[in-house]
């Protein structure tokens, strides 16, 4: 029986999924990434291992990507995070026709094919406004884990308008309106809901059709799913997978390869 | 393949021999012969790409290029620390970095990375660009010398517009006549000489010659493999035509290109080890990253066939404007104005970048992309140039409904700031995989 692998070295984590020669997942894992994309990449790839029970030589091919893909120096090679999203996607939910993936630093669209192929895309540029890192900043600021932010949105009945278009300046947007004792859920709702304006304006270049996937880090957060539907005016295929479709793909093209030797 | 690897890739090969040698000498010794040309008491021009060029050389003029004298400084890697004098100076970041750049060499005793540059006794601009009107303000500023503005109309053409066309063409027509002659007026009363009609005739007569052998050359990319690329080589080539327009010294250049790209067709050498795909570039290169930006796409064995810029050195349309020595004004007069008037006797086709609207510039790309047998559009949005940059996401839009692969790139012309080699790398790359996945369908579905 042969396996594939793809790790997913991200700006903030590194993921790894093992696939089986019928493209099911048997291992996964995801773990920081810090400042040793390598040493992180080893370390996601050897705990997929691990979760699927299986020795690094039942392993017949490797792609790594993500932006530290050059750094997953024992792969058979790389792939870019975009293809590879697209593929995971595809996977996950066959139908989708756009990807909207929100990472740590990057916001992606991604107009799908048919057959899970990238025909065309777009990502931001310069500016990381409007990314994880924006919620990364909010969550320190407040002084809340992260994951707690998405919840506490949820009870949001009045959002607040977040206007400054700088993750840095939004910083003390956000401390005015705790100065002025607004509700912490009216607070991050506003958050999120400056995030999926952004989000939805540039994936609206690449166009929006049904159906649409969220993946990324971000896409975990429910208030984003929910900010997002609504500026989207349409549901999301949201899946606990979103965060590995990068890997995912790259496990799908690392098994097409295998097969193919 | 991993970064680590470039030097491994072998370096794609460009035009070789008497060419490479000629534009080397011709870009080191320009400030140097314009020196020269002042000693002989002839008086000093800067002017912009499209301008009067051959006008202005019957009147015996050295002509500095700053545009391009900022391109250099930026190829060369040494444009910072003057668009940082100019900055310290008070110019924002979003000016035209090719402004700040020639302020910075403004504020360095002129000072560029090949030589000292001699002051202009006169700055021409023309409406191709309206940053140009600032920028000679800003030279005149410095310099105290005297600006002609030569202004060519602009005319879009819709069918809803409620004007007659033709009667609006000749009435510019006329005004740009007009423009010539107190040009030639001004030009006479600064050099103390007459204006010599056979001599611009002449002038005329060479700038055709070179509007037709570049014409030959940018159709030379239809071969395959393509013998040179648009960017990486082309846009040398271009300089060149752009600097020597109307001289026999043009002729020579193009000549040897010519000679140079019809030997490597012989011997089936292509801009690229093996070309596997081929593509347009919209908009000016990133010149702090010159060779970077196409030997990235090189490496997935994909060549530049075409620029919608290489109009430049012909002025405006795709086959050569060809001037009517009979009639050299009024004829001068029509090949300056068919760049920007919708009533261009030269239409179809227009391949331009769709600048003077009348619906139509989406068909032109679809209709190059064809030309040149091309598989995809590289869009470079550069931040210097909204004029350049502003349409391009439209075109993006527009040109990707019709199923044609593009990629938006974002830098700069002369400013390094701007780029983003990860950032960069990562869309080439992406695009790159989305054409080779299409490519193998493609031989899927007919094998």
């Amino acid at each position: 029986m042969i396996y594939a692998a793809g790790v997913d070295a991200g700006s903030t984590q590194t993921k790894g999924i093992i696939v089986d020669a019928d493209s099911r997942i048997v291992g996964r894992a995801l773990l920081d990434t810090g400042a040793n994309t390598t040493r992180a990449s080893e370390r996601a790839f050897y705990a997929a291992l691990a979760d699927a029970g299986l020795e690094p030589s039942a392993v017949g091919y490797t792609i790594g990507t993500g932006y530290g893909r050059y750094k997953i120096t024992f792969g058979n090679t790389q792939i870019t995070e975009i293809t590879c999203h697209a593929k995971g996607a595809h996977y996950v939910f066959p139908k989708t026709c756009t990807v909207v993936d929100v990472g740590g630093q990057d916001t992606k669209g991604i107009r799908v094919g048919s057959e899970g192929e990238v025909v065309d895309f777009v990502m931001n540029d310069k500016c990381a406004a409007g990314t994880g890192r924006f919620l990364g900043v909010a969550a320190e600021v407040l002084d809340l884990p992260l994951d707690e932010l998405g919840p506490i949105s949820l009870e949001s009945h009045k959002p607040v308008d977040i206007s400054s278009t700088c993750t840095v300046f939004a910083e003390t947007e956000i401390m005015s309106y705790l100065a002025q004792k607004k509700k912490l859920e009216d607070i991050l709702m506003g958050m999120h809901q400056a995030i999926a304006a952004r989000t939805v304006s540039l994936v609206r270049r690449v166009g929006l059709n049904q159906e649409v996937t969220f993946t990324g880090g971000v896409s975990r957060n429910k208030g984003m799913v929910r900010a997002l539907e609504e500026a989207l005016e349409s549901q999301l295929n949201v899946s606990d997978e979103s965060q590995y479709m990068g890997a995912i793909g790259a496990a799908l093209f690392a098994l097409e390869r295998a097969l193919a030797a | 393949m991993r970064p680590e690897a470039l030097s491994d890739v072998v370096k794609t090969t460009s035009t070789t021999g008497v060419t490479r040698q000629q534009t080397k000498a011709a870009v080191k010794n320009a400030f140097a012969d314009a020196w020269q040309a002042k000693e002989k008491g002839n008086k000093i021009c800067y002017t912009y790409v499209l301008g009067p060029i051959e006008l202005l050389r019957s009147f015996d003029m050295y002509l500095i290029f700053p545009e391009i004298g900022a391109a250099n400084m930026a190829a060369k890697k040494t444009s910072l620390p003057y668009i940082q004098k100019a900055e310290d100076y008070g110019y924002a970041s979003d000016t035209c970095s090719y402004v700040t750049a020639d302020v910075g060499l403004y504020l360095s005793d002129m000072n560029h990375p090949f030589g000292k540059v001699p002051k202009p006794d006169l700055v021409l601009n023309d409406t191709l660009c309206n940053t140009y009107y600032k920028w000679s303000e800003i030279t005149q500023d410095f310099f105290s010398c005297p600006i002609f503005t030569l202004d060519h109309p602009v005319r879009m053409a819709r069918k809803e517009y409620p004007y007659d066309l033709e009667a609006l063409y000749q009435e510019d027509k006329r005004y740009v006549v007009d423009q010539l002659k107190r040009l030639i007026a001004a030009c006479e009363e600064l050099t103390g000489k007459s204006f010599d009609l056979d001599k611009f005739r002449n002038n005329l007569d060479l700038a055709n010659r070179m509007g037709a052998l570049w014409c030959e050359i940018i159709d030379k990319t239809r071969h395959r493999p393509s013998p040179f690329d648009a960017v990486l080589e082309g846009y040398n080539y271009m300089g060149g035509a752009t600097t020597l327009k109307g001289t026999e010294a043009g002729i020579a250049y193009l000549s040897a290109i010519k000679a140079d790209l019809d030997q490597r067709i012989a011997e089936g050498k292509g801009a690229v080890p093996e070309e596997r795909f081929r593509l347009l570039w919209m908009s000016a290169p990133c010149y702090p990253y010159f060779r970077r930006i196409p030997e990235m796409f090189h490496r997935s064995g994909a060549v530049f066939v075409y620029t919608p810029q290489f109009m430049q050195p012909t002025r405006g349309t795709y086959r050569a404007q060809q001037y009517d020595l009979s009639r050299p004004l009024e004829s001068y007069a029509e090949c300056l104005m068919d760049y920007f008037h919708a009533r261009n006797p030269r239409r179809p086709p227009q391949w331009s970048m769709g600048w003077v609207g009348g619906g139509g510039e989406i068909d032109n790309q679809i209709e190059l992309l064809h030309h040149f047998s091309a598989d995809g559009i590289v869009y470079h949005a550069i931040k210097s140039c909204r004029m350049n940059s502003a349409s391009l996401a439209d075109f993006r839009e527009h040109v990707s409904r019709r199923g044609v692969p593009i990629l938006m790139l974002e830098s700069d012309i002369a400013d390094p700031r701007f780029f983003s080699e990860a950032q960069i790398r990562n869309r080439i790359e992406a695009f790159m995989e989305g054409l080779v996945e299409k490519k193998l369908s493609r031989v899927a579905a007919v094998g």
